[in-house]
């Protein structure tokens, strides 16, 4: 069945992971019986953050029980922390879904309530995510125009409607929001795309067609530019954008206006298996 | 790059810095410089391209190729107050 961009995109908003969050292993032996673990469903496009409060509420008797005055805490798979400011499904697509490892649902999570590891963010309040994640779509707006065209036109009105949009996970109020933005993928100067190859980020913005040719630019140019083709052939490796995997040749442009992160940006997450 | 009225440096800093450090070590290191000038409670408010904030986690080799000159250098601007909307 053929789908519209918006079809896509409403769809992409509408899908969850499902995840389980466990009392990390240094806790659980302190404890005099095992702690529930608590069960979620979170939209891939949204942010863990969201949910702080909920999680926190759930565990509060075992900070009761332990006598941990600390209330902050963050959250691991393994030994990988989540962190607050990337979109869940970006990182269970880069944790999860990219490895060779069989894939395991839910998606296992440990809560420690010690300081976090360095290099990560701490959000002290919904304020300074809003803030965070404001910066992060203007950052993409500029990189879509190469210039400040669109940023200018970003109101605190219109950026408090996209944020509301996004916490009320509703693609028709964040489409809403946008739309005094002007914003057309196949028109637009260059395109946003964070690559995540093998962890590490890679900002990359790209024109959406071949000035010379003037064919759409594909994945395949970023594979080509990231020198993940040897041999005219794919080198041994995973490739994901919102959870699938899409065919080399499919253009940018269509997977950047159907596929994007409500922060502006098209996530490519590459792991290579040598 | 100041921008309104901030303190300036009298004479030009040289930092190195490598295209792998985050744009926090930026922050870090122009909040140090003008350290005594700061009163307290004073943050500054960083900038690219007079647009937005770039998160501490982003590093200078991707700002710099997405937001710089020739590739080569990034002008971060710095302020006392937001100099964008």
């Amino acid at each position: 069945m053929e789908r519209t961009i918006v079809q896509i995109n409403t769809e992409n908003w509408n899908c969850k992971i499902p995840i389980i969050i466990n009392l990390s292993s240094k806790y659980t032996t302190q404890l005099q019986k095992p702690f529930r673990p608590l069960f979620m469903s979170v939209p891939r496009s949204s942010y863990l953050y969201f949910d702080k409060e909920k999680i926190f509420t759930h565990f509060e008797p075992v900070l009761k029980e332990l006598e941990i005055n600390n209330k902050n805490f963050y959250l691991q798979f393994n030994s990988e922390p989540v962190k607050w400011n990337t979109p869940i499904g970006v990182f269970f697509d880069m944790v999860c879904k990219s490895t060779n490892l069989p894939e395991k649902m839910p998606m296992s999570l440990q809560i420690n309530f010690e300081k976090p590891p360095k290099k990560f963010i701490e959000f002290e309040n919904e304020t300074e995510l809003y803030n965070y994640f404001a910066s992060t779509f203007k950052e993409s707006c500029f990189l879509l125009a190469k210039s400040a065209t669109i940023t200018q036109k970003i109101t605190e009105n219109i950026m408090a409607n996209i944020w509301n949009g996004l916490k009320n996970l509703s693609f028709d109020e964040y489409k809403r929001s946008i739309q005094p933005l002007e914003i057309n993928y196949k028109e637009q100067s260059s395109l946003a795309i964070r690559i995540l190859l093998n962890k590490k980020c890679i900002q990359k913005t790209t024109k959406p067609v071949n000035q010379e040719t003037e064919e759409l630019l594909t994945l395949l140019d970023i594979f080509k530019d990231l020198d993940l083709i040897k041999e005219e052939k794919l080198v041994p490796m995973t490739y994901l954008i919102q959870g699938i995997t899409p065919d080399p040749n499919t253009p940018l442009a269509f997977l950047s206006a159907s596929f994007s992160h409500p922060d502006g940006f098209l996530y490519l997450i590459i792991t290579t298996l040598n | 790059m100041p921008i309104g009225n901030v303190p300036k440096l009298k004479k030009a800093k040289i930092f190195k810095l490598r295209r792998t450090d985050p744009f926090l070590v930026v922050q870090q290191g122009v909040t140090k410089v003008f350290s005594k000038h700061l009163k307290k409670g004073q943050v500054f408010t960083f900038s690219l391209q007079a647009s937005f904030t770039p998160s501490p986690d982003e590093t200078l080799g991707n700002l710099t190729e997405c937001f710089g000159q020739n590739n080569t250098s990034l002008e971060v601007g710095y302020s006392l107050t937001p100099n964008y909307g």
